[in-house]
């Protein structure tokens, strides 16, 4: 599967503090006009023709999505409707909006579009997102949670990536309490502010503070994780290692150059969002060019060249790299001048395995007899410290969840 | 969505003009209860409770023959004395009555587990009095738990009954307030979303002929997940524990932490662990 993120717009009715979408200096056209829309689904349908395997996710982005208007949707679903008839069954919608202009005149698009959650954030400290300072954050905050009354009314469900910034640092455990009380399903993500040139004091953190923030708060969730089943990196984490999983996230799967895509309002094509945000890797555009040249782009072969490159270079012998692989590359860019690198923020996995992971769970990755599983389980024979775990659970009279249905159970 | 039930006044120019709704009627006077229950029946509507807000103990009341067949919640201020109580308790378990008592009063914590095990639906209502925390944790241990069968005792049964990982059990439309299930409208038909909003004169619709399709009124609209404002006002409720089987009720704005706050983390994790022993037993039977 493809992943595009597509930014039709680059408006958004917000200004939030660490946003780069909006800041953008080179973008002139803030719509991407309707000639430049069809003209993605027709290198949509060009794309899945020649590949029946394949399949595209379009995640609507931007800026903010809602800026375009109901009708705008649904001239979309028409060029979809119009150029992809016999591959359309193979193209499906996500959204990523901060919900403050949703309203009853999208709900028929968007279920027509077969939307049925979205990705949104919230802040509870002042300042950050908003049209800037405490009162445009108060008044985004009403705007959004009024918007999510109709939202869930209507039946749609959504999740929350939380930006993690310098003032969250000391606040971890309130704001995981919070957040968590205020997502029904504690679907959180935290993700750390990221930066390319200029690293604003203020707001700017590092992959270590990244990692004791997340320390603080493992304890707590790792205690009620059936509580709070949907918080991330920590549910994710406990599936790549204890459960075998490998679904990864784009910037730990090594595998970004052939997964994901970004497009522009004027038609550009990038690497990926963060790539569009912060002007890098350019692939050209859907007005000269087809998906299938996108993906042979000498950009894309460097990226795959990367994995292959840090495996047996900096990251040689590293113990997280089959859940790692490097990082995004451009963390790496943004560090070392190069996509070549290990990123900086391999840190922020590492030192939460080592530092809290590994000590509150009793557990060690990667399994040490991992030759005899084939890969096919993380930790697939009695790992150093599952004794612990057990005897731990079975003295307080918990039941070990989260082990139920993982082959690390069944090794025990 | 469900049209919401209208909680009004006993004032039957009002009820006769809400045809075919489902309705809860406000009543002062016992003898009101049936009458009420006629007038909605008279508008071609169904009595949803009639609710009875009295000074007097429960003990002092009678349960006339014709409420055999009425809804009714039964707000009285406590049961007194048990020998008074006696000649009324077949009625009380035959009838579709529930007991509402304050909490606060700690004599009520053990009326409500006596009347629960003798098959009557008790209801605990939350006031600025704070309750006897521990006392209340062992009734609601007694209300999820208990092995003797007894009726339920709320918010207990409802919040262990409803409880999903995922959501929140919201019990308000135990007490009439959850605009999902609740509207109330005073004696000249404005509406409003609660009855707190009700007696502070904040209305969203002057009549409700106005509200067609709940979710057309911008006001309504705002008007769900209430709670959620507390996160607008860094409430301190939005930081505890017990957030998830609480929304704030137990703490009536902060005012009952700590206790509050460490009584709902216990609710919360007795639901809980309910929840699993309930899905241990599905399983157990799936196997069979």
């Amino acid at each position: 599967m493809k992943t595009i993120i597509f930014k039709a717009t680059d408006l958004c009715n917000s200004n939030c503090i660490y946003c780069h979408a909006v800041r953008k200096e080179d973008a002139s056209i803030k719509i991407m006009p309707l000639d430049v829309l069809e003209q993605f689904f027709i290198r949509a349908d060009e794309f899945l023709r020649k590949d029946p395997e394949e399949t595209l996710k379009i995640i609507w982005h931007g800026g903010e999505p809602l800026m375009l208007g109901p009708d705008y949707f649904y001239r979309a679903l028409e060029f979809k409707r119009r150029h992809c008839r016999e591959t359309g069954g193979r193209i499906s919608f996500d959204m990523q909006s901060n919900l403050t202009l949703f309203s009853r005149e999208y709900v028929d698009v968007l279920r027509e579009m077969n939307i049925q959650s979205f990705g949104t954030s919230f802040e509870l400290l002042p300042g950050i997102r908003g049209r800037g300072g405490k009162e445009g954050s108060d008044r985004y905050n009403r705007q959004f949670i009024e918007a999510l009354s109709l939202l869930e009314e209507e039946g749609f469900s959504w999740g929350i990536i939380y930006v993690v910034t310098k003032p969250a640092l000391k606040e971890h455990l309130l704001l995981f309490r919070a957040l968590t009380n205020f997502v029904p399903t504690a679907s959180v993500m935290f993700n750390p502010v990221t930066f390319y040139r200029e690293r604003p004091d203020e707001i700017a953190i590092t992959a270590e503070e990244f990692v004791d923030f997340l320390g603080a708060i493992f304890p707590e969730w790792w205690r009620h994780r059936d509580r709070y089943p949907g918080v991330d990196p920590f549910k994710s984490l406990v599936e790549n290692i204890m459960e075998g999983s490998d679904s990864l996230i784009c910037v730990d799967s090594g595998r970004c150059a052939d997964t994901h895509l970004s497009v522009t309002p004027d038609g550009t094509i990038w690497q990926c969002g963060r790539s569009s945000d912060w002007g890098l890797m350019r692939y050209g555009s859907i007005l000269d060019h087809s998906l299938p040249e996108i993906m042979n782009h000498p950009g894309k072969e460097l990226l795959r060249k990367r994995t292959a490159r840090l495996r047996e270079g900096e990251c040689g012998g590293c113990r997280f790299w089959d859940i790692c692989h490097g990082g995004c590359p451009l963390d790496a860019l943004a560090e070392n001048g190069s996509v070549m690198h290990k990123s900086p923020w391999c840190w922020a996995k590492k030192g939460l395995i080592e530092n809290y992971f590994e000590p509150v769970t009793g557990l060690r990755y990667p399994c040490v007899r991992s030759t005899l599983c084939a890969g096919r389980n993380r930790i697939c024979a009695k790992p150093a410290g599952a004794d612990t775990i057990q005897n731990n659970a079975r003295e307080k009279g918990e039941k070990t969840p989260g082990l139920k249905t993982s082959p690390f159970k069944e090794a025990l | 969505m469900r049209t919401p039930a209208l909680v009004c006044p006993f004032y039957p120019p009002l009820i006769l003009k809400l045809k075919e709704r489902d309705i809860a009627v406000r009543v002062n006077n016992p003898g009101d209860v049936s009458r009420a229950a006629e007038t909605v029946y008279s508008a071609g509507g169904v009595p949803s409770r009639i609710i009875l807000e009295t000074n007097e103990a429960l003990s002092a009341l009678s349960i006339p023959e014709d409420w055999a067949e009425i809804p009714v919640a039964l707000f009285v201020p406590g049961t007194g004395r048990y020998k008074d109580i006696s000649n009324k308790i077949q009625r009380l378990c035959d009838f579709k009555i529930h007991v509402y008592l304050p909490a606060g009063e700690a004599e009520n914590l053990a009326s409500a587990r006596i009347l629960a095990s003798l098959g009557i639906t008790c209801c605990l209502v939350f006031d600025e009095r704070a309750p006897d925390w521990a006392a209340l944790s062992d009734l609601m241990t007694y209300a999820i738990y208990g092995p003797a069968p007894h009726a339920p005792v709320e918010p207990f049964h409802y919040s262990a009954e409803q409880y999903r990982p995922g959501t929140y059990p919201d019990w308000g439309s135990l007490y009439f307030d959850d605009p999902r299930e609740y509207l109330h409208l005073d004696s000249s038909g404005r509406v409003a979303l609660s009855r707190k909003e009700l007696s502070s004169g904040s209305f969203i619709a002057e009549n409700i002929s106005m509200i067609r399709d709940p979710l057309e009124n911008e006001e309504y609209v705002k008007g769900l997940n209430a709670w959620r404002r507390l996160f607008l006002e860094e409430h301190p409720c939005i930081l505890c524990e017990g957030w998830k089987v609480c929304l704030g009720r137990f703490g009536l704005d902060g005012r009952h932490r700590p206790g509050c706050s460490r009584f709902a983390a216990d609710m919360l994790s007795e639901i809980e662990q309910s929840h699993q022993e309930r899905l241990d037993d599905y399983q157990r039977a799936d196997v069979r």
